[in-house]
């Protein structure tokens, strides 16, 4: 009679690898030799499978939302915080779908997929959301974040915090620490730990009655918990922002990429902070490849994969804005530039209309007009175009805007080598009507002609809307747009390189999206588990100004196909 | 549709509608490249296969020979093990002995969905157990010097703490 030890290992690897990669699998190693060997080629396998998958971007989505109707799930919610521990995801507080915030610890068994709440005794964290949550022998170690201003009385300032919290893994308790010679209240701020210690830079922050974002870097002393604001070399360091990511390259050194700096100043620049010397430095990372780049690096999940990856979870990139800034360059009388394709100088910015920051409206809990953000960067510069496009009201002609679309993606029919959008076909019915042609002619001078009745179409409809304009009836359009995660990778092996030290986006397959890919929502969190990604939680964008936000309370995996040969 | 002959290892012959035969990627391509004639008297081979795990094999392709053949895009989906068909489940209530020579039989007849849902059954009986239980489940000797056990402990606790 057959056993199970008669199975080839291939058999037996491939039974393995139905089983989910935690608890599971430390219990197959102990039970023989053999087993041990073929649970060790598995892991080695899924690793190495995961991370070829994010180069040639062979990867499967899978979500476990409604996997067990009777086990009591958290809440929805988006700026929470996560972290890995012993094949748990630890998530903390967040907000919720009607701007108020949690301060629930939950606990997800990744081995049983079973969201666990543990009851937790001692003092616990204020509800906050934008905190960070890292983890430190057997302690959770919860610092800063902020809240929703109350609706009674109105018209209060938000509330950050300065807390920091412990909760003791084994005793499920949580305490307050209290420190000395603190930062200042903060969130959206970004930390890591290096041995002993908590290094938190950035962040948004109150100082006086104005807001502001922060550059500065501080550390903690896990051990005495001791506050120091290290000495810096040098007066090159990251322009103060919020939201950026940060991790630990190892023991003295952290790379910070992205973030933002108020409205129309996101980040996609990259830093390191140097702590091997008495004195810590700043130096800036060349990032190449910007046109893989995602697009937003400060409100989508990110994290990092073993040693060489950053991944991120973004909108799917969009045509290249450079049509529209050519015409208005050119309106304004100025040098007529050539098209600009590199796309390294515009940042893929989705919705043509008002770049909107609804997270930062809630942060300011009042909008305020876009400050010139005097930073370097090419990226600013863009987006400091982009904020004149606004200021001359173009981007509000929505059917103008459309029909510019529309002639970028006409122009692009004549060049076979670009890539199709993957969404062109569902292009908005304007587009149809007006180009309802064949696509085999290609002639030139047809689309000549065809370029010179859709700009004269786009003059007519603005000269319209300029008549019209006092009587122009505002539609606020209620549909949510539904668009999924693209996926972007950045490959940081490199970061420390001695002779050439830089990191270098993936080229993207398919825009980055991977079939089942879920819907994107923003400020949810990433972790990184044993060959896969765990995404969890998070808030529809489109929804953050209305009442009732769309928040999220289900889990996503990102991994590998599983390919038995 | 035509019939043809498959003969297991002790001698058995089953004379089985090609279609059913052709679940088996390892007849195809012995049909395909030996270029066995439909309509010819020709046995097939088995000898891998006695005639009691044969006979099985042939009801499960009975039974999903109008299943959709897997494609390359079935590497991508999940690996769940709870969505076995109730038929499946039922059709695998059987002793370990069985089970495994099914898998053996899956994997060289090259059935890959005979093969998806034994490696789940068998994962499902292996998923939640410690290491002991999952020894006594198969009957499996624990090899280990106390050492080389202990080593792999702290491998796994180290594995945690990353």
């Amino acid at each position: 009679m057959a056993n199970i030890d008669d199975l080839p290992d291939d058999v037996l690897e491939f039974i393995i690898s139905h089983l989910p990669p935690y608890r599971d699998f430390e219990c197959l190693k102990l039970v023989s030799s053999r087993w041990c060997g073929i649970v060790k080629n598995v892991i080695r396998r899924s690793k190495m499978n995961f991370n070829k998958g994010l180069e040639n971007f062979r990867l499967c989505w899978s979500s476990y939302n409604d996997l067990n109707l009777n086990q009591v799930l958290p809440a929805g919610r988006f700026a929470h915080a996560s972290v890995v521990h012993k094949n748990s995801m630890y998530v903390f507080g967040g907000s919720s779908s009607s701007d108020t915030t949690f301060n629930d610890l939950w606990r997800l068994d990744l081995s049983s997929m079973q969201w666990i709440r543990p009851l937790s005794k001692g003092t616990y964290p204020s509800p906050k959301g934008l905190s960070t949550m890292l983890f430190y022998k057997n302690q959770l170690v919860l610092f800063g974040g902020w809240r929703y201003p109350s609706f009674h009385p109105p018209y209060q300032s938000l509330c950050l915090f300065d807390e920091l919290h412990l909760y003791d893994l084994v005793e499920n308790r949580w305490t307050q620490q209290p420190q000395q010679a603190k930062p200042p209240p903060m969130a959206g701020h970004s930390a890591t730990i290096h041995r002993n210690k908590m290094v938190v830079f950035g962040g948004y922050q109150i100082s006086g009655e104005l807001n502001s974002n922060s550059n500065e870097v501080w550390y903690l002393d896990l051990e005495n918990f001791i506050w120091t604001k290290p000495k810096l070399l040098g007066h090159v360091k990251p322009s103060p922002r919020y939201g950026q990511h940060q991790t630990a390259l190892n023991d003295d050194h952290i790379l910070i990429i992205g973030g933002c700096g108020g409205p129309n100043s996101i980040f996609k620049d990259a830093w390191i902070l140097d702590m091997s010397q008495q004195v810590w430095q700043w130096k800036n990372v060349p990032i190449r490849d910007q046109r893989w780049a995602a697009p937003y690096i400060w409100c989508s999940p990110i994290c990092r994969v073993g040693d060489s990856k950053l991944v991120v979870f973004d909108a799917t990139p969009n045509l290249p804005t450079d049509f529209q800034l050519v015409k208005r360059i050119r309106q304004d009388n100025e040098p007529i530039r050539p098209p600009n394709h590199d796309l390294n100088q515009n940042p893929h910015i989705q919705g043509y209309p008002n770049l909107r920051n609804p997270v930062l409206e809630q942060v300011n809990n009042q909008p305020r007009p876009g400050p010139a953000n005097p930073q370097p960067g090419n990226a600013n510069q863009a987006n400091n175009n982009r904020g004149e496009l606004n200021a001359q009201g173009i981007d509000e002609d929505e059917a103008a805007n459309r029909l510019q679309r529309n002639l970028v993606l006409r122009s692009r029919d004549n060049e076979p080598n670009l890539p199709r959008r993957f969404d062109e076909m569902q292009e908005d019915r304007f587009r149809m009507a007006a180009f309802s042609d064949n696509r085999v002619a290609r002639s030139s001078n047809r689309n000549e002609e065809r370029i010179r009745r859709m700009e004269a179409k786009m003059n007519a409809l603005r000269t319209l809307r300029r008549e019209k304009n006092e009587q122009k009836i505002v539609k606020e359009a209620k549909r949510v747009k539904s668009n999924v995660f693209s996926v972007y990778v950045c490959d940081i092996s490199r970061a420390l390189s001695h002779t050439d030290p830089h990191l270098k986006w993936i080229e993207y397959k398919n825009y980055g999206i991977i079939p089942e890919a879920p819907e994107r929502l923003i400020l949810s969190t990433l972790v990184s588990g044993n060959g896969q990604l765990i995404l969890f939680g998070g808030v529809h964008k489109e929804t953050l100004t209305e009442v009732t936000h769309q928040v999220s309370n289900s889990v996503h995996f990102l991994h590998a196909p599983f390919s038995m040969y | 549709m035509p019939n043809i002959k498959l003969q297991s290892s002790d001698g058995e012959i089953f004379d089985t509608s090609l279609d059913i035969a052709l679940c088996s990627l390892t007849i195809k391509t012995m049909i395909d490249d030996c270029g066995i004639d439909e309509g010819e008297d020709t046995v097939v081979p088995l000898p891998n296969v006695n005639s009691t795990i044969l006979r099985k094999v042939l009801t499960w392709a009975q039974y999903h020979k109008d299943d959709p053949q897997p494609t390359e895009d079935d590497d991508s989906k999940e690996k769940r093990t709870d969505d076995i068909s109730s038929w499946d489940a039922d059709f695998l209530k059987v002793d370990q002995g069985t089970l495994f020579e099914l898998i053996l039989a899956a994997n060289y007849l090259d059935i890959k969905g005979l093969l998806d849902v034994t490696c789940k059954t068998v994962a499902n009986m292996i998923k939640g157990k410690t290491p002991e239980e999952i020894r006594k489940t198969f009957n499996i000797k624990n090899d280990f010097t106390p050492a080389e056990e202990e080593q792999v402990r702290k491998e796994n606790e180290w594995c945690e703490e990353k």
